[in-house]
């Protein structure tokens, strides 16, 4: 169907005049609004908009309300509005608020210039409180610290605008919330100053955060000020904070900052932040732009340990980079000389000072090179390296320097679970003058022993190599060298191992495994005499409950002990010419001793002759007493040629008595101890013979008593095989005598044949004669002889 | 180093009131005891005195370049070891003008042993002077080896401990493993040349196949030895030994098979004596012996010459013979005559776990000549004499030191006109001896001994028979031997036919010092002149004595009274107070 164009018309006609009659309308109301601002601006109306609010779940209510409107014309005008107890409520869980007292005055006007705020204030917010609900926002990539500091510039609108007193916002209590927990609560107080010319000369600020949430409480006050009054971005700020936190650790700071150019701002300050006996001071200065942080930064710490002064650093350059303004990481690096003002330890004895002067300063220049998140947070992930170098130390006794660079990697949070902490360390401590040690323990519980104590040379001790230092436990590359010598003794040794340790709250434990390479050692022992040699280490069995320790302390240790191939320990003993060539290859550990000592071609001094020692290994085992001898000693006598082949365990070891031509073993033990064949001895000598025969035989000869009976003049020797004990009686000069036990053990009650020595008895007797009936004691002097 | 234990203390002071005027009391005063002139000082109530390397550990070695100088803290280390050796575990240490001095505090003594085993071990209240005694290493040591010894003597070869020394409470504890309780399976013996293997089992004082006991082992080897067939022999065994049972291996050193001695002594009732002998202890594959013995005094001279001949199979048969031949002169004041006599046994050994007994009969030939004390002339006898040696072996075992166990031992002549002898005429003689240690305590606190024995010889009572009886058939009372309170054969005095004696004596065993043991007894005794025809007065003699078990031999005193009872004798004489002097006899 066709339309009517009538009827477009019609309509057209319809829509332009209601279309003006609304414009007419609207441009009435306005000029009434204009005219008559109270007709709006009154408080039935504003409450009947506000009641319509609170259908879209706006909320605002007051107990009273004030609204003054003076009219200088159409369009200028001012107000006055006064609120008491105004509270709103965003809606939900949105920002809301009361204020006791609100009071907005202002005069505006617009003519064709525009808008213009002719005066603004009063402004006055007392006792007020805001909540503000946030929801939890997604991190998003954002340049290093681009979130521009915000403009402290009044908008253009009100450069001309003529400020009156008093303006000032006093927000009682101002909390932030997050998913229905409070992250922030405190007061906020703004106050500017303004001038006679209705000038913002400066803003005071003071932010007072409450005790017992997430951030530090604490006051903190700053005051903004301007040259321009504020039409310029060229704001200084002061701040001074003075934050604690619940564990009672509190930061003082003085803060001074300003923009240098858009985006960039200089920054100087003094900060004092105490934890537990943690002292430090820091003064501060710097800059931040964008993508960049630069600090320079001197300070001191102090309480960090009790052997520790303080630490103090200065000219201490921090560096964050942000690489581009895209990236979630930044760099930081820090380049710092620190200066370790250690304690003035007292050493045990006065004399040590001419030995040792402990420094009371140790200088050492810290680098640090870090990548973190690009808001820095212990819960992000951090890894790079810092370098530390110790200026070389060097005292009367010992030289000390070294460096250490550390590349690490983790979650601080975390710490230290899952961290990689590497370093590479160089240091080392030298002992320039072994003797001068020797002197300085002599008098302590750390005395050097005999027969070391003669040496002089030097110790040194180092770390060197990479180790892995995580908390309270890590790992240490060590080095051990020795060149120490006297005039008939070296100690020269090479050693390279780790050492492991772990500081827990039961106890500490720490473990060395190390390889010690014996390259020249060379050392002498005491003249043995005839006595049986004494017990050397406290008996196990003995316990003394008071001695034991509460506090476990462990510390184990796997050194493997080596001499080398072809220059093996030498030992000089009386019972050798010549030093006795000793190879080691030992495992020492707490439980035990491993591996294999060996002589090799020495010529001892052995029953009374020069004797080869062909072999001699020892292998240990565990317990001791199970270590395996395989020896062959070779003694050269002008018929006979003897070997003495020990085999087994040391403390039974089979003991072979060979010969060539062949003898059996008693002739081969008479020729031995006496020098003389088995048909020469007295009874008395074949006794003895029998007796180191028997106890042989039954392998309880240790090799102590074997030497024992090769180096001493044996007069005669028993053997008690019930105990296993063996009395040897040894001539110490004409017509003396004594007795060594080489078994401890209870010996058998006195016989009633006493030998006198040689072939002579003294019996005594007593005898029933069945025939006479007659009882008859007495006593026989007798010489006998088995032949 | 001498210091005593409160327990000896209590000895010494008990040995004081006994002897007042052999020792004087010594107050404990702090001695200076300078070890390393100008560097060691031991102070304390106890002389310390180091050997010589243990001088050189603590003081220096002069002589060797490298230990001249002893740092103060490795004295300290070395003294704390030797000190320990000494009893002392709480010495304090501290420098005065550069030297070491020593506090030596007390020793400590051991207080109790606590022996922790399962099955329990009883034995330990049974071991004096471990308690009380100072609590050194070597006290430890013999512990130790003691508790062992026990375990082994009762069937457990392989005993296991483990000790702990509380050095402030001196409590011991000891961790006893007994080991399997096992049997002997079987016994090997080291080759001997020239000796078949075997050939030592006739000395066994135990069984195959019955219960280890080191003791028994002990005392084979003790045999072994004093029967002159080896220079010495003991036992070992493996350990962990066999679990069906212990494998023994008998060690043999043989030395030279032929003994030869003489010696020249004094005898209480010869004065000096002359004595030599020639032995072969190892006359062919089976260890036969052969011995020649001479004997010469003022009153007495003889030759013997002995064998024990070992002819049979198995080698370890214990049967064997026994031939000798004697000749013999004595003068005494009572007689003088000379005999000879030839005499041939079977003799045989036998051993149970307990006791052994040698048992030997056979003919033997005998010339007397009489020339005084009996008829004069020549009187012959045939007679089948017999011996009998019955002993405990844990007598044996303690034979040196006598403590616990019996012994029997019987000898006999069975003779008859109508067989080659003169005088029909059996004669026995029979002692016995049972030794009971208190409470079991080792070493012995207090020792019984009762002994006895019974004498007799059946002869026809005619006067001429009687005056022909040789005086070896005729038996006395009086002596070390039976009755102490009379002098040597007092009683009577022309010889009894028969005697019947005891005595009971207790002893104070290992207690005072310098080996002195006292004891108290009393014997009793009565004769005959026919067997099992005693004749009043019963003669009795309480007394006391001393018993001196020195390194050169035990020597015994003893007082006592001689009383007689019931009867008299014709002799008022013989009642009187008697000493006397032995030297090597026991109980």
């Amino acid at each position: 169907m066709k339309k009517n164009p009538n009827y477009i018309l019609s309509a057209i006609k319809i829509v332009f005049i209601s279309a003006f009659t609304v414009l007419l309308l609207a441009a009435a109301g306005i000029f009434v609004v204009l005219k008559w601002p109270q007709t709006l601006f009154n408080p039935k109306v504003i409450g009947g908009l506000v009641t319509l609010s609170s259908k879209f779940g706006i909320v605002v209510r007051w107990d009273q309300a004030q609204f003054k409107i003076d009219s200088f014309g159409l369009l200028h005008k001012a107000i006055d509005f006064k609120f008491t107890n105004l509270c709103f409520n965003l809606g939900g869980n949105q920002t809301a608020g009361c204020f006791k007292k609100l009071e907005l005055a202002g005069e505006f006007s617009t003519n064709l210039r525009g808008f213009r705020i002719i005066s603004l204030g009063p402004v006055i917010v007392e006792q007020g409180s805001l909540a503000i609900h946030q929801k939890k926002v997604e991190e998003k990539v954002d340049e290093l610290f681009g979130y521009d500091l915000p403009d402290l510039v009044l908008p253009e609108y009100l450069h001309s605008t003529s400020f009156k007193s008093p303006i000032q916002i006093g927000l009682d209590r101002v909390s932030i919330w997050e998913e229905g927990e409070i992250l922030l609560l405190g007061a906020l107080a703004l106050q500017p100053t303004i001038n006679g010319q209705g000038e913002i000369e400066k803003v005071d600020a003071k932010i007072n955060l409450a005790p017992g949430y997430d951030t530090p409480s604490g006051l903190t006050e700053g005051t903004f000020t301007s040259a321009s009054r504020f039409k310029k971005n060229d704001w200084r700020l002061q701040v001074n904070s003075h934050l604690k936190t619940e564990s009672g650790d509190s930061l003082q700071a003085k803060l001074s900052a300003y923009q240098t150019r858009s985006g960039t701002y200089d920054f100087q300050g003094v900060a004092n932040y105490k934890k537990g006996k943690i002292d430090s001071t820091a003064n501060l200065k710097g800059m931040l732009g964008r993508g960049k942080l630069q600090v320079n930064a001197s300070g001191k710490l102090q309480g960090l340990s009790p052997e520790l002064n303080s630490m103090s650093f200065s000219n201490c350059k921090l560096v964050a980079n942000q690489p581009s303004a895209t990236s979630k990481k930044i760099k930081l690096g820090l380049d710092c000389p620190i200066v370790f003002d250690l304690k003035n330890l007292r050493l045990p004895d006065a004399a040590y000072e001419k030995y040792v002067q402990i420094p009371l300063h140790a200088k050492t220049n810290l680098k640090v090179d870090l990548n973190t998140e690009l808001f820095p947070s212990l819960d992000k992930p951090v890894d790079g390296k810092a370098t530390l170098h110790f200026d070389t130390i060097s005292e009367e006794l010992f030289s000390f320097k070294g460096d250490a660079e550390t590349e690490f990697a983790g979650i601080p949070k975390k710490y230290p679970q899952g961290w990689k902490l590497e370093t590479d360390a160089d240091v080392s401590l030298l002992l320039k003058q072994f003797k001068k040690l020797v002197r300085l323990l002599d008098k302590s519980a750390f005395a050097i022993p005999a027969p070391l104590r003669v040496l002089d040379g030097t110790v040194e001790f180092k770390l060197k190599g990479k180790m892995n230092i995580v908390e309270n436990r890590g790992t240490i590359p060590i080095e051990f060298n020795t060149e120490l010598q006297s005039t008939r003794q070296k100690f020269n040794t090479q050693g390279e191992g780790e050492l492991t340790y772990h500081f827990g709250k039961s106890g500490s434990e720490s473990n060395i495994d190390m390889e010690l390479n014996l390259t020249n050692l060379r050392l002498e022992l005491p003249k043995f005499g005839y006595d049986s040699i004494p017990t050397l280490l406290p008996d196990k069995r003995m316990i003394d409950p008071n001695r034991s320790t509460s506090r476990e302390s462990k510390f184990n240790y796997h050194i493997k002990i080596k001499t080398p191939a072809d220059h093996p320990a030498q030992v000089f003993s009386n019972f050798a010419k010549e030093y006795i060539p000793v190879s080691l290859d030992l495992v020492l550990t707490p439980q035990k001793i491993g591996g294999e000592v060996s002589i090799q071609n020495a010529q001892l001094v052995f029953f009374r002759r020069n004797a080869l020692v062909k072999r001699m290994k020892f292998n240990f085992e565990e317990p001791i007493e199970k270590s395996v001898i395989n020896s062959d000693i070779q003694i050269n006598y002008a018929n006979y040629n003897i070997n003495i082949l020990l085999i087994g365990s040391v403390n039974r070891p089979q003991i072979i008595f060979e010969s060539s031509p062949p003898l059996d073993r008693e002739q081969i033990i008479s020729v031995l101890i006496y020098g003389r064949t088995y048909e020469e001895l007295n009874t008395s000598q074949s006794n003895t013979v029998g007796s180191v025969s028997g106890a042989a035989a039954d392998r309880v000869m240790t090799l102590g008593s074997l030497f024992l009976l090769a180096g001493s003049p044996i007069q005669s020797v028993s053997y008690n095989p019930a105990t296993g004990a063996m009395e040897a009686r040894v001539r110490v000069a004409e017509g003396t005598s004594i007795k060594l036990g080489t078994q401890e053990g209870k010996t058998q009650e006195a016989g009633l044949q006493q030998s006198l020595g040689g072939n002579w008895n003294l019996n005594t007797f007593f005898e029933n004669d069945t025939e006479t009936g007659k009882q008859r004691g007495g006593g026989m002097l007798e010489w006998y002889k088995r032949y | 180093m001498r210091f005593y234990s409160p327990k000896k203390w209590m000895g010494i002071t008990l040995f004081c009131l006994l002897f007042p005027c052999l020792l004087h009391a010594k107050e404990k005063a702090v001695q200076v005891n300078e070890v390393c002139p100008g560097k060691v000082e031991i102070r304390g109530h106890y002389k310390i005195k180091l050997n010589e390397i243990e001088k050189k550990l603590t003081c220096g070695d002069p002589e060797v370049e490298a230990w001249k100088e002893i740092p103060p803290n490795q004295a300290k280390f070395h003294l704390g070891v030797f000190l320990q050796d000494r009893g002392f575990h709480h010495e304090n240490f501290s420098v005065e003008n550069d030297k070491l001095i020593v506090e030596l505090g007390e020793p400590t003594y051991i207080k109790k042993v606590d022996v922790r085993s399962d099955p329990p071990f009883k034995e330990m209240p049974r071991k004096r002077f471990i308690v009380g005694e100072t609590l050194t290493p070597k006290r430890l040591n013999e512990l130790e080896e003691w508790i062992k010894m026990e375990v082994r003597a009762k069937s457990h070869p392989c005993p296991q401990l483990v000790t702990r020394a509380n050095t402030v409470t001196g409590v011991v504890e000891v961790d006893l493993d007994w080991g399997p309780k096992q049997n002997v399976i079987s016994v090997i013996q080291e080759t001997v040349p020239g000796m078949d293997p075997g050939a030592l089992r006739r000395y066994d004082a135990f069984g195959l196949d019955k219960p280890f006991n080191d003791d028994l082992l002990e005392l084979t080897s003790r045999r072994v030895e004093e029967s002159g067939v080896l220079q010495s022999s003991h036992f070992t065994w493996p350990c962990p030994s066999n679990p069906e049972g212990v494998d023994l291996f008998q060690r043999a050193f043989p030395g030279k098979p032929r003994l030869f001695r003489i010696g020249f002594g004094f005898d209480t009732e010869e004065y000096a004596i002359f004595q030599s002998s020639w032995k072969h202890a190892r006359l062919g594959s089976k260890a036969s012996n052969l011995s020649v013995s001479l004997y010469a005094s003022y009153r007495t001279q003889s030759l013997e010459v002995a064998s024990d001949w070992y002819p049979f199979k198995p080698l370890s048969s214990r049967w064997y013979f026994q031939p000798s031949v004697n000749l013999i002169h004595e003068l005494q004041p009572d007689f003088h005559y000379a005999a000879t006599n030839a005499f041939f046994a079977a003799a045989r050994r036998y051993d149970n776990q307990k006791l052994g007994l040698i048992a030997l009969f056979g003919p033997n030939l005998n010339y007397t000549y009489t020339f005084s004390g009996a008829e004069e002339g020549l009187t012959r006898f045939l007679t089948l004499h017999y011996e009998l040696d019955l002993k405990s072996h844990d007598w044996e075992y303690w034979q040196k030191d006598p403590r616990s166990g019996f012994r029997v031992l019987g000898v006999g002549d069975f003779g008859t006109q109508t067989l080659l002898s003169e005088i029909s005429a059996q004669r026995f003689k029979w002692d016995g001896q049972y030794l009971y240690n208190f409470r079991g305590y080792d070493l012995p606190k207090i020792v019984l001994g009762i002994r006895g024995g019974i004498y007799g010889t059946f002869v026809d009572q005619d006067p001429d028979t009687v005056d022909k009886l040789p005086p070896n058939y005729k038996f006395y009372l009086g002596g070390t031997q039976n009755l102490r309170g009379f002098s040597l054969n007092e009683l009577p005095e022309d010889g009894a036919l028969s005697a019947l004696w005891g005595g009971v004596e207790i002893r104070l065993a290992h207690t005072l010092p310098y080996w002195i043991e006292p004891l108290v007894f009393v014997d009793a005794g009565i004769l005959g002149d026919n067997v099992f025809n005693y004749k009043l007065p019963v003669y009795y003699s309480p007394g006391g004595g001393v018993r001196v078990a020195s390194p050169f031999g035990v020597f015994r005193t003893t007082f006592a009274h001689g009383f007689k009872s019931g009867g008299e004798d014709g002799n008022p004489d013989n009642t009187h107070f008697q000493f006397l002097f032995s030297f090597g006899e026991e109980f």
